[in-house]
């Protein structure tokens, strides 16, 4: 039984000391938004003789949204003649292979739609037959609810003037921010990842996500990883690995923003974070050896790789840790002496709050000082995220192959929820 | 019962205490009053923004403004929002400055007027013009001079140590005497001529020329030796890797992207035919960039140099004398913290720097990497 308990003991010792390393990371994070020298060194990049750039659009049931991003894109002042959009419609049942069509007919010089009918299904797998076609340096993804601004894609493309860059991801924004009070949660928690954990990422010079949409990779780096891969659950993470393992940079642009939809449904929000959290989980697995083993440059770069790989590893790891406290108490372990439980107290006090302390200080960075004050709903929030999160644990498998040996994945997506509006929800405030 | 009643207290007391820090998230829960989502504003990084939304306004002003004029001389009036502005109806004449103090109040004097003259504006020395100033032809000012903002339709010229606040926007030339200073920023459709001595932030035209270019320059594409790469280059997905410095010699050519972690040294003559990023650059005189080059702290360009695509530094950048950034046909981005230009200096496109431009009067003090040995 003592052994028992000393091996709990050690077990909930070694998870705090991980936590508290995600506590500093998010003061850190924070502290650099709030205090620390911007980096936003491609943004100024107006006028250049722009690269040819290929706009690669999966969509799987999407006659509700796909006619806005065409006409964004259309509308958009990138160069017609160095741009090729290409519509991914893989099996659709609706009618978004006949709206796609009609803009092609519309756009003959610059929409070339790929309807997939065979072959692997899933957005990897569209995004990798699609890259064959991809004649453009630069290949931008957008997923099909995305409502992408005039100038967006110039944004997106230049920082690939810097040939060390190997991807670039811009901000994602929730336009149906104020529906309902999950959407208004999920408004802050966007806010928080984009605004405060990117921004500090691309900062501090450590590595900041691809995120699979609202971005873009160079065609010439995606070939040297080997493209995308159709076996991932989340193919943007795994190629965001797979470049930095190879030296290529990955640039952030906090103000190269996207209207996107978030879910407006708690089932749909689960089966969203249990989705990350496997493919996540996935890639954990497939790369921290890697970056163990010190394939990545810098000490830094290496640390935010791995917490970053382990981020949906917190939450079952507190819920561990909170069954190997009761443990502990019930056994008759407990911790004693003033110096224990002074850290236990600052533990409780500052480290608590330390997520939430990001999100106040995102919702301040944008300029919503009102919403921040839902702040303590966030706890709901995270409490149905940390299930979902230990749920899909549990079911942690590789994505199905055929009788051939080709992974046979499906579509995950979000449901839609819009309506007839469009682009013209962008906002812009016009003064001089 | 005592302990009954002490549990009671106690846990009411800490639902009390969890719903205080609900109150306020409930409130705004049901007021809902901070619900629309983040503003994007893509069309706010033009550097022309400022000057087309107020041509905007300008427009649907001037509408109402000679509908309501019962006089060709220029008077003092109100715009639709109640603004005291200085409105000059006839378009032939160029109407001088000075005139908006005599015919306004000391009151509207201090506010500031807003001026819009239907043809061209003269100002003489010393003038001060602190609101919004729109001409439909041509802005000529003297020295001294300090204006908040300027639309002009055609050309601007301002005198020796002007100061405009905000921006200037032309539709013809724009022109900007010695020691002006140019906060915010300043473009033109036509060809921007700033003198020695004229500080800047974001500026932008089809042609931009710093101090007295004294001729055109002809870009040296003829064939150079092609370097060779040396032991410390690691050639990956088409590129030249280098950690730490690497030097390309004078007179020969890279014709790949070439990523050093370090200094790039670069000497007199070289071609680059690929895109460069390194740490800090030393370009010696008449080196010849065909695509972009990025710097994480300091760029120097020798004399002569020509750069065809986007440069862009977090620290400074240096252009030595008859530089040429971007062609005439294609301009191009310099984006730096700060940006020193030799005299003679050409540039097409937009410069954006984050805290000051400056156009020098003698060529700045450059090592390259041949002086240097």
């Amino acid at each position: 039984m003592t052994m028992f308990l000393t091996i709990c003991f050690w077990l909930l010792a070694s998870i705090v000391v991980v936590l508290v390393v995600y506590t500093i990371r998010h003061y850190v994070f924070t502290m650099n938004r709030l205090f620390g020298r911007q980096r936003h060194p491609y943004v100024d990049v107006t006028v250049a003789r722009w690269p040819s750039v290929t706009v690669l659009i999966p969509a799987h049931n999407e006659e509700l949204v796909i006619e806005h991003i065409l006409d964004a894109l259309v509308g958009g002042d990138y160069p017609h003649q160095s741009l090729t959009i290409v519509p991914v419609n893989d099996r659709s049942t609706d009618g978004t292979r006949d709206i796609i069509t009609q803009y092609a007919e519309r756009y003959p010089k610059l929409i070339y739609p790929l309807h997939r009918t065979e072959g692997d299904t899933g957005k990897a797998a569209a995004l990798r037959e699609a890259s064959v076609m991809a004649t453009g340096e630069i290949i931008i993804v957008f997923d099909a609810d995305y409502v992408p601004g005039a100038g967006l894609l110039r944004q997106l493309v230049a920082p690939f003037f810097d040939p060390q860059v190997g991807a670039v991801m811009g901000r994602v924004v929730p336009l149906n921010a104020g529906h309902n009070l999950l959407t208004r949660l999920l408004d802050l928690e966007r806010s928080a990842g984009y605004q405060v954990d990117q921004q500090a990422r691309m900062n501090l010079r450590l590595v900041p996500q691809y995120g699979g949409t609202v971005g873009g990779v160079r065609a010439s780096a995606l070939a040297s990883v080997g493209g995308w891969r159709s076996d991932t659950l989340t193919e943007d993470t795994d190629l965001t690995y797979r470049l930095v393992l190879s030296g290529w940079e990955i640039v952030y642009q906090n103000r190269s923003e996207c209207y996107e939809e978030v879910p407006e449904e708690w089932p749909a929000r689960i089966r969203q974070i249990a989705r990350w959290a496997d493919g996540h989980n996935q890639a954990f697995r497939e790369h921290a050896g890697a970056v163990l083993r010190g394939d990545m440059r810098g000490f830094r770069q290496r640390l935010d790789a791995l917490l970053l790989l382990g981020v949906y590893g917190v939450a079952p790891l507190t819920l561990l840790g909170w069954m190997l406290a009761l443990t502990l108490w019930y056994g008759g372990r407990n911790v004693s002496g003033w110096l224990a439980i002074l850290l236990i107290a600052s533990f409780t006090t500052v480290g608590n709050f330390a997520a939430f302390f990001e999100v106040a200080a995102a919702a301040r960075l944008d300029g919503h000082n009102r919403r921040v004050r839902l702040l303590p709903f966030l706890l709901l929030g995270f409490l149905v995220s940390q299930m979902a999160v230990v749920r899909s644990m549990f079911k942690i498998k590789r994505r199905p192959k055929d009788g051939n040996g080709v992974a046979t994945g499906h579509w995950h997506k979000t449901q839609r929820y819009r309506g007839v509006q469009g682009n013209n929800l962008i906002l812009e405030s016009r003064t001089w | 019962m005592v302990g009954v009643g002490a549990a009671l207290l106690l846990m009411l007391a800490t639902t009390g205490w969890f719903l205080l820090a609900m109150l306020p998230a409930l409130h705004e829960h049901f007021a809902r009053k901070d619900v629309s989502p983040l503003r994007v504003a893509s069309a706010a990084a033009d550097v022309r923004y400022f000057g087309l939304s107020f041509q905007a306004f300008v427009t649907k002003q001037l509408a109402s403004l000679r509908e309501r004029a019962r006089t060709p001389l220029p008077h003092v009036t109100t715009l639709a929002d109640e603004s005291p502005a200085w409105y000059a109806p006839h378009p032939e004449d160029a109407s001088s400055v000075t005139e908006i103090f005599a015919r306004a109040s000391a009151d509207e004097v201090e506010t500031g007027l807003v001026v819009m003259a239907e043809g061209g504006l003269r100002a003489g020395n010393g003038v001060q013009v602190l609101k919004e100033l729109y001409t439909g032809g041509s802005l000529t000012a003297g020295a001294n001079c300090i204006f908040r903002a300027v639309l002009a339709q055609d050309d601007a010229t301002l005198g020796a140590n002007c100061e405009v606040l905000r921006w200037v926007n032309t539709g013809g030339k724009f022109s900007a005497g010695r020691g002006t200073a140019l906060w915010g920023r300043a473009s033109s459709w036509g060809t921007m001529s700033l003198s020695e001595g004229v500080s800047f932030q974001r500026i932008a035209a089809p042609r931009i020329e710093m101090g007295s270019p004294v001729r055109d320059i002809p870009k040296d594409m003829s064939s150079r030796p092609e370097m060779k790469a040396t032991k410390n280059v690691s050639i990956i997905a088409s590129r030249w890797l280098v950690s730490g410095d690497f030097t390309v010699p004078a007179g020969e050519s890279v014709s790949t992207d070439l990523i050093v972690s370090g200094t790039l040294h670069v000497g007199n003559g070289a071609l680059l035919h690929g895109a460069v990023r390194c740490d800090v650059l030393v370009a010696g005189n008449d080196c010849v960039f065909t695509r972009s080059v990025i710097g994480a702290k300091r760029l120097t360009f020798g004399a002569r140099c020509h750069v065809t695509g986007p440069i862009v530094v977090e620290g400074e950048a240096t252009f030595g004398d008859d530089s040429r950034i971007g062609d005439s046909d294609a301009g191009t981005t310099i984006s730096a913290v700060t940006v020193r230009m030799g005299n003679g200096v050409v540039a097409c496109g937009e410069v954006w720097v984050r805290q000051q431009g400056m156009v020098l009067a003698v060529r700045p003090e450059i090592t390259t990497a041949s002086s240097a040995a």
